[in-house]
């Protein structure tokens, strides 16, 4: 007989209420197969029953283990009527009949999707809950990809899988370096929620199977133990048996790389259980949390990696502050000038700028051989030692070889420094140089650009009992000395047609010479500007890669 | 790169062929500091058949003959190829360095 009424259960209210149809046999509860689904702890896995009996409808408590309440009153057994109130726990539900506008061609309303197949096997979800499930994943996908705070993320793990697979108790349990079990690194504490009732605990409060974390966490499988059915998924062990557990599901917290940590879930209620959708999701949460986790301590690393690169510019502002920038104004008998621009955020190059007396100045330049910070730690030691030996020297070569005795001692890992040293006479133009491997300084006048001061020995740093030539000559008023680095003559172009022509594409010396050519009678500073700016034009779109380094010195004579 | 070591005369000779840089020149050190105190006479260094060399690999070589030098070693470079002395030459080591045809 086909009534003229369709019966529905309501649960919820407004925008989020659902509206199950109630066919001849309906089933409601906290398991995953029955027709109309709650998420309700004391309910149940199958609470109650509803079956169409002749258009009327009767609802049967399926001896649940906390009972029925219609309409206020404890029923084990009720006829519905349109508008009753049927509460499971704190959840209430509603039974209304509405007149059906079409006939249903069906005696019967199938919403339960699940099929048993031969082996046993649930073949599909019910609808509701596999849009539950998904409905978990979504939720778990979102809060997981913008958190870094590891504590945060365990939580939300914990909260969202529990919720959807409806868990009694769960931990978020982390793997040590000997695989051990370990509380949250973060906290100290073992995130937990029991009951709905989050909480961090000590790591021996816990009472979880240590079988099953063991075997999660060494093996990276997901393991759900069902004692119903035990069906060989993992043995009964002596720990499950002694918290006399119904079901556990544990899974991986990891990434394809690493396993963090594990997500266990048990219960001991007794028609509990877990199924394999459950350690579908669950499974799921764990490989999204792992790479949360992953990206969580990816963003850590490049915090701490921001933090130190600030200290390494810190450090070049104070190492930048033992190279010279207050140059000499009030000698009418030169104009001075250096530079050092380093490749990375800290150089291993260095010019120095000293007045030895009345009548004398010194002119340093260096290049620490590396680069980054083990030749910035290097160069400033230099600096700080070329002081010391300057004192009291009678000459350049002398500067050079006490400060190669000082560096032989000290060098490590094969670190050498090339040096090219110049004293001048003020009064006479008279001009002593030494130059321990490197470039030859350049001689600029009204008529032509020349070098002087070759190398005379091997860079410092490498052999003891070296020694370097000094080497004289006359400054003529009006001529320039640079002097420059490696990271000027060595720069190298991508532009095939800036390098036709170059000796290994570099730069070289043809490059310099060409721009100071232009630069005949300029200042020092505008001399080293403009070699500077046609080395970064020749490089473009590329930076220098080497430190870039000079000094120069313009001699206008005594008086 | 490949580094072969063979200690069969006074003079150990380790032989390396392709590329010295960054990454490769550790291994390198770890050779020949490892070979220095060892060797009878001295260390050389074969390296005809280097395609490249850059900075880390000039520090590993003046590790080397220091190293040599505390020791009492000979430290000899063998028929380096134009790849090497070029960097040599930049570096103004060249003068340094003992080295031989083969």
């Amino acid at each position: 007989m086909s009534s003229v009424h369709q019966a529905f259960v309501v649960m919820g209210s407004g925008k989020d209420s659902r509206k199950v149809p109630v066919g001849s046999s309906t089933v409601v509860g906290r398991g995953s197969g029955c027709d109309l689904v709650i998420r309700d702890l004391a309910a149940s896995r199958r609470h109650l029953e509803i079956r169409d009996v002749n258009g009327t409808y009767q609802c049967r408590d399926l001896d649940s283990s906390n009972g029925t309440l219609i309409n206020g009153e404890l029923a084990a057994a009720r006829e519905l009527k349109d508008g009753d109130e049927i509460r499971i726990g704190t959840t209430p539900l509603r039974f209304v009949l509405e007149r059906k506008t079409t006939p249903s061609p069906l005696g019967k309303t199938v919403f339960l999707q699940t099929m048993i197949d031969p082996s046993g096997r649930e073949k599909a979800l019910p609808s509701s809950r596999s849009k539950e499930l998904l409905e978990a994943a979504y939720t778990l996908m979102n809060s997981l990809s913008s958190n870094f705070n590891p504590c945060q993320l365990v939580d939300t793990i914990l909260e969202t899988t529990m919720s959807a697979v409806r868990a009694q108790r769960g931990a978020v349990l982390f793997a040590g370096e000997d695989h051990e079990l370990q509380p949250c690194s973060e906290c100290g504490h073992v995130h937990t929620i029991s009951d709905g009732t989050p909480r961090l605990a000590g790591l021996d409060e816990i009472k979880i199977s240590e079988s099953v974390a063991n075997r999660v966490l060494r093996d990276g499988e997901d393991v759900l133990f069902q004692s119903a059915r035990s069906d060989g998924v993992v043995d009964p062990t002596a720990s499950i048996a002694a918290l006399r557990l119904t079901s556990i599901l544990c899974v991986p917290i990891r990434t394809q790389r690493e396993i963090y940590g594990i997500l266990y879930i048990d219960t001991d209620v007794a028609d509990h259980e877990y199924t394999q959708d459950d350690m579908l999701l669950a499974a799921a949460a764990g490989n999204s949390a792992g790479l949360a986790l992953e990206n969580a301590k990816i963003h850590r690393d490049l915090l701490e990696k921001q933090r130190i690169e600030h200290d390494i510019e810190a450090a070049w502002t104070i190492q930048e502050g033992f190279l010279v920038r207050d140059w000499p104004t009030d000698d009418p008998r030169i104009e001075v000038f250096g530079v050092t621009r380093p490749a990375k955020v800290v150089g291993g190059d260095f010019y120095d700028f000293a007045r030895l007396d009345d009548d004398h100045v010194g002119l340093l330049i260096g290049d620490v051989s590396g680069k980054g910070v083990p030749a910035a730690l290097t160069m400033a030691l230099l600096l700080a030692e070329f002081r010391l030996c300057a004192t009291g020297a009678e000459s350049t070569a002398e500067v050079l070889r006490r400060l190669n005795e000082r560096m032989v001692g000290r060098s490590r890992r094969g670190t050498f420094c090339t040096a090219a040293l110049v004293a001048l006479n003020l009064r006479t133009g008279n001009l002593m140089a030494a130059n321990a491997g490197h470039h030859p300084v350049l001689r600029i006048s009204n008529e032509e650009v020349t070098t002087f001061i070759p190398a005379s020995g091997p860079p410092l740093g490498i052999l003891t009992g070296v020694e370097w030539i000094d080497e004289e000559a006359i400054v003529r008023p009006g001529e320039t000395l640079l002097m420059y680095t490696d990271g000027i003559v060595e720069a190298r172009t991508v532009d095939p047609d800036e390098a036709e022509g170059r000796e290994h594409g570099e730069y070289g010396l043809e490059g310099l010479d060409g721009v100071v050519r232009e630069q005949i009678g300029s200042t020092p500073q505008a001399l080293i500007e403009a070699v500077l700016d046609d080395v970064d034009g020749y490089c473009r779109p590329l930076a220098p890669h080497d430190d870039c380094t000079m000094i120069a010195l313009k001699y206008h004579g005594h008086d | 790169m490949r580094i072969e070591a063979d200690k069969t005369a006074d003079e150990t000779i380790i032989t390396v062929e392709g590329d010295i840089d960054l990454y490769t020149s550790p291994e390198l050190r770890k050779v020949v500091l490892k070979a220095v105190p060892k060797a009878a006479i001295g260390v050389g260094i074969h390296l005809g058949g280097i395609t490249y060399m850059d900075s880390s690999g000039v520090a590993t070589l003046v590790e080397g003959l220091r190293s040599a030098k505390e020791h009492g070693k000979a430290f000899t470079l063998i028929a380096p190829s134009t790849a090497v002395m070029k960097v040599l030459e930049l570096a103004r080591l060249d003068s340094i360095f003992e080295v031989r045809s083969d």
